[in-house]
């Protein structure tokens, strides 16, 4: 999946849950900004599994990966190539 | 990011604790509540985890736990209640707290203590769903409302309707706490001084009688109240012919009057006398409510809806049993806790 459909898929996940995103850019900080907290959090994780059939760990829960976003999109892109090489080895 | 966790020394962490507790988690975090809390339990010394960034050197989180001692099926097991769980700004993306509670629990699955308690808030809440842990019961608040003139205050500025509805609700409000029918025998006082032996004695023969529920000896209610270094509590005693038969902790929090533990023979007379001692004490004091937190499972429930409470919000109770103890789990695992605000340490 390109990266630009995974921004969009998420952007929109977000805007629905949580309308102030909406004013946000891709690069700007959701933590900061105090739009995810624990709770949010959680549903952020179970919306990116179940769209992207990816699986995320506790260690993978970090505020690198949920800075924004475009981090967030990083993140996913990477986990679906890491899976896809996983499967053809 | 890296992040590993230690178990805290009270002695060489302390100055680390306290610093951080006041920081992100209450401006009371001093020396003293410390002392207190963390080294002063007569159940134990708290057990404290520190969560670090390896590459930074930096805290990143602490959770502790406080010994607590608990009575049920004639037995006592030791337990932890869980507290004082803070995740500094910048890494809370749930992760981090999910390693240092995974830290906690692993230390009860290595079987240190039988059981633990936590009252999580919303956020924490989170944390034990992605464990897969779920509440046990919940916490229900319940209130009595004395005088409305708050509530009225906020809908009316003319002061001669306010006075007059205000006169009327109290009233009302009065004539609901209907003084229990045989009160005669039974002598209602504040408490004076430390608690003695006959509240160990009380413990030792009621605590059977109330499922899963803390030790309540007198060293531990002159710890956990009198003792207390942040709040002043105050006990109501019911006793007849100078047997103790049951008591109540409060205290205030601006115009309100909380009722932080009760606990006695288990007589529906006794208790609503004491209640009702608790409403009228909260009258003379000119208090806006009483109210409690109390688990839900709670046999006095009734009574209290009888005596005018009601019921306000819920929040959730997880009690956690490590596997290796699965013949006590059915025990520890029901929903027959009796705890109270007082059950709970921070």
């Amino acid at each position: 999946m390109q990266i630009d459909t995974i921004i969009l898929r998420i952007r929109e996940f977000l805007v629905t849950k949580f309308p102030r995103v909406q004013k946000l850019n891709n690069n700007e900080n959701l933590l900061e900004n105090d739009l995810l907290d624990s709770l949010a959090i959680l549903d952020v994780v179970a919306f990116l599994e179940s769209e992207f059939r990816i699986t995320m760990t506790d260690e993978e829960l970090i505020p690198e990966n949920f800075e924004s976003i475009q981090s967030l999109a990083n993140f996913v892109e990477k986990k679906q190539i890491g899976q896809k090489s996983q499967l053809n080895t | 990011m890296s992040i590993t966790i230690r178990q805290a020394d009270l002695a060489l962490d302390k100055k680390l604790l306290i610093d951080t507790f006041f920081r992100y988690l209450t401006p009371l975090s001093d020396g003293r509540r410390f002392d207190w809390l963390y080294r002063h339990n007569p159940h134990g010394e708290a057990r404290v985890w520190i969560a670090t960034d390896t590459h930074k050197g930096a805290v990143v989180g602490i959770a502790s736990a406080f010994p607590r001692r608990v009575c049920f099926d004639g037995s006592e097991e030791l337990g932890w209640v869980l507290g004082d769980f803070c995740i500094t700004d910048q890494y809370r993306s749930l992760g981090p707290a999910l390693k240092l509670q995974r830290a906690c629990l692993e230390d009860i699955d290595s079987g240190t203590v039988s059981f633990c308690i936590d009252f999580p808030s919303v956020n924490m809440m989170a944390v034990y769903k992605r464990l897969g842990i779920n509440p046990l019961t919940q916490m229900l608040r319940l209130a009595k409302p004395l005088r409305i003139d708050r509530i009225i205050g906020k809908f009316l500025k003319a002061s001669v309707i306010t006075d007059t509805l205000n006169a009327a609700s109290k009233f009302l409000l009065a004539i609901s706490n209907r003084r229990p029918k045989n009160m005669g025998l039974l002598t209602i006082a504040l408490h004076e001084g430390a608690c003695g032996e006959e509240f160990s004695a009380l413990a030792g023969d009621v605590s059977k009688q109330y499922g899963v529920c803390s030790h309540r000896s007198a060293q531990y209610l002159n710890w956990r109240y009198l003792s207390n270094p942040l709040q002043h509590y105050q006990l109501l005693t019911v006793r007849q012919s100078n047997t103790l038969l049951a008591y109540a902790v409060i205290t205030h929090t601006g115009q309100d009057l909380n009722l932080i533990d009760l606990f006695g023979v288990k007589d529906p007379e006794i208790i609503s006398s004491l209640v009702y001692g608790v409403v009228t004490l909260a009258r003379k004091r000119n208090a806006v409510t009483v109210s409690m937190s109390i688990t839900k499972s709670h046999p006095w429930i009734p009574f209290f809806h009888q005596l005018g409470f009601r019921e306000r919000e819920e929040s959730p109770v997880v009690v956690y049993i490590p596997r290796t103890l699965a013949s006590k789990c059915n025990v520890l695992q029901s929903v027959n806790w009796f705890l109270m605000d007082g059950d709970r340490d921070s």
